[in-house]
């Protein structure tokens, strides 16, 4: 990946075509859980498309797809109470606690709450899902090209801050997922992936392991897509009993699975791959939203 | 994030200066947004000079939060809900509540 730089065709960044599809299922990921339609994965990914709403996340794979959300402001239907305004439904703030920071109450005092959201949560909602969608375009719409190492990005200038409203938002999900809540807690991310000897150890324990009872290839890709769908699974905290790791949870499992110490190191090792491909994510997704408002602070000028 | 408690520790702190009946929008810190992305919001949001942008990004960042703009209600709940729609964490206050 090369972050954006300023052309005069306006601002580039390259990916490589893992790198796209990697975004492109995040993005798709990140929209369904705003209640987007279900869009479509890059080819060949056994993370095929299925409607996600905020309310059935751990949906197993194997149910095959759900009814859409559709179009409807709200996927959660959440119409629990009417306000004293007849024409209008009250809002609850949303279950899903990455969802929530996208849409926070706007103040302390809970009908002041309560009464923005129901005035501008339906518009928010929808202007973070157009965006989301846009992108999902655009990087779909990338020319594939076999013999190209990487692909070319172009935004023009009146489309980044768009474009840095959504890495923030996608951004803002995944570090809800990783369990992200302090300055400290990024800074460790960073410290734990920057860790070669761990991450190589662990490749090859999982290398082992995938070789021992998993004839299916499981890409990186897919365990982020589960993640972004899967709440908490891949917060550091989130191993202690039964993480929720999306409908294929057993990959590693095979014979190992009759003995309880194999098959908890087997969820062990699950769980740090998910969460090394879900913090890799958010690390590029970083540098690419720091070197795109680098690019539009210098033409915004003093 | 910060808790509830602190929360409003800091309400009290950021509006100490603002009128009982001045509505203002606050930003606070978070651990995802860029310092470089909340002084871009600012500027190009509010229209404020560069300088001023990256010295509320800096109150926010350092002391949790800052009040980024003061006026009626109806105005307040429209720069937050922009701040919302840019992915920053802003909440509507009127006199310290």
């Amino acid at each position: 990946m090369h972050g954006f730089e300023r052309t005069s065709a306006g601002y580039v960044a390259r990916l490589d075509p893992f790198e796209r599809d990697v975004l492109v299922q995040v993005v798709a990921d990140v929209a369904e859980l705003l209640g987007d339609r279900p869009l479509a994965r890059p080819a060949g990914s056994r993370y095929g498309p299925s409607a996600r709403g905020e309310d059935d996340v751990q949906t197993s794979p194997g149910d095959g797809p759900h009814p859409s959300p559709g179009d409807g402001p709200r996927p959660d239907g959440a119409d629990a109470w009417t306000s004293l305004d007849p024409h209008r439904d009250a809002l609850e703030p949303p279950d899903d606690t990455g969802v929530r920071r996208l849409f926070p109450d706007a103040s302390k005092d809970l009908s002041i709450a309560a009464e923005f959201r129901r005035l501008t949560e339906d518009e928010l909602r929808r202007t973070k899902r157009d965006r989301l969608h846009s992108l999902w375009e655009s990087l779909i719409r990338l020319p594939f090209d076999p013999d190209a190492a990487e692909l070319e990005f172009v935004v023009g200038p009146e489309q980044a801050s768009d474009l840095a409203a959504t890495l923030t938002d996608i951004r803002l999900i995944l570090a809800d997922r990783l369990g992200l809540e302090t300055d400290e807690d990024v800074n460790l991310l960073y410290d734990e992936l920057a860790d070669a000897d761990t991450l190589a150890e662990l490749d090859s324990e999982l290398d082992q392991k995938f070789a021992a009872s998993a004839p299916a290839e499981r890409g990186a890709a897919e365990d982020v897509a589960d993640e972004v769908a899967t709440k908490d699974a891949a917060a550091s905290d989130g191993g202690s009993t039964e993480p929720a790791l999306g409908g294929d949870a057993t990959p590693l499992g095979g014979e190992d699975l009759d003995d309880p110490d194999q098959s908890e190191r087997a969820l062990e090792l699950e769980i740090r791959a998910v969460r090394a491909s879900l913090g890799t994510v958010y690390i590029a997704l970083t540098w690419m939203q720091e070197s795109l408002v680098e690019v539009m602070t210098a033409d915004l000028g003093d | 994030m910060q808790g509830q408690t602190e929360l409003e520790q800091d309400v009290s702190a950021a509006e100490e200066t603002l009128p009982d009946d001045a509505w203002a929008t606050v930003v606070w810190n978070d651990p995802v947004n860029l310092m470089s992305y909340v002084a871009y919001v600012f500027q190009s949001y509010f229209g404020y000079p560069r300088e001023r942008a990256e010295r509320l990004m800096r109150q926010v960042h350092e002391g949790g939060s800052a009040v980024v703009s003061t006026g009626n209600r109806e105005t307040m709940e429209v720069d937050v809900q922009a701040m919302h729609s840019y992915g920053l964490w802003a909440t509507l206050t009127q006199g310290g509540r």
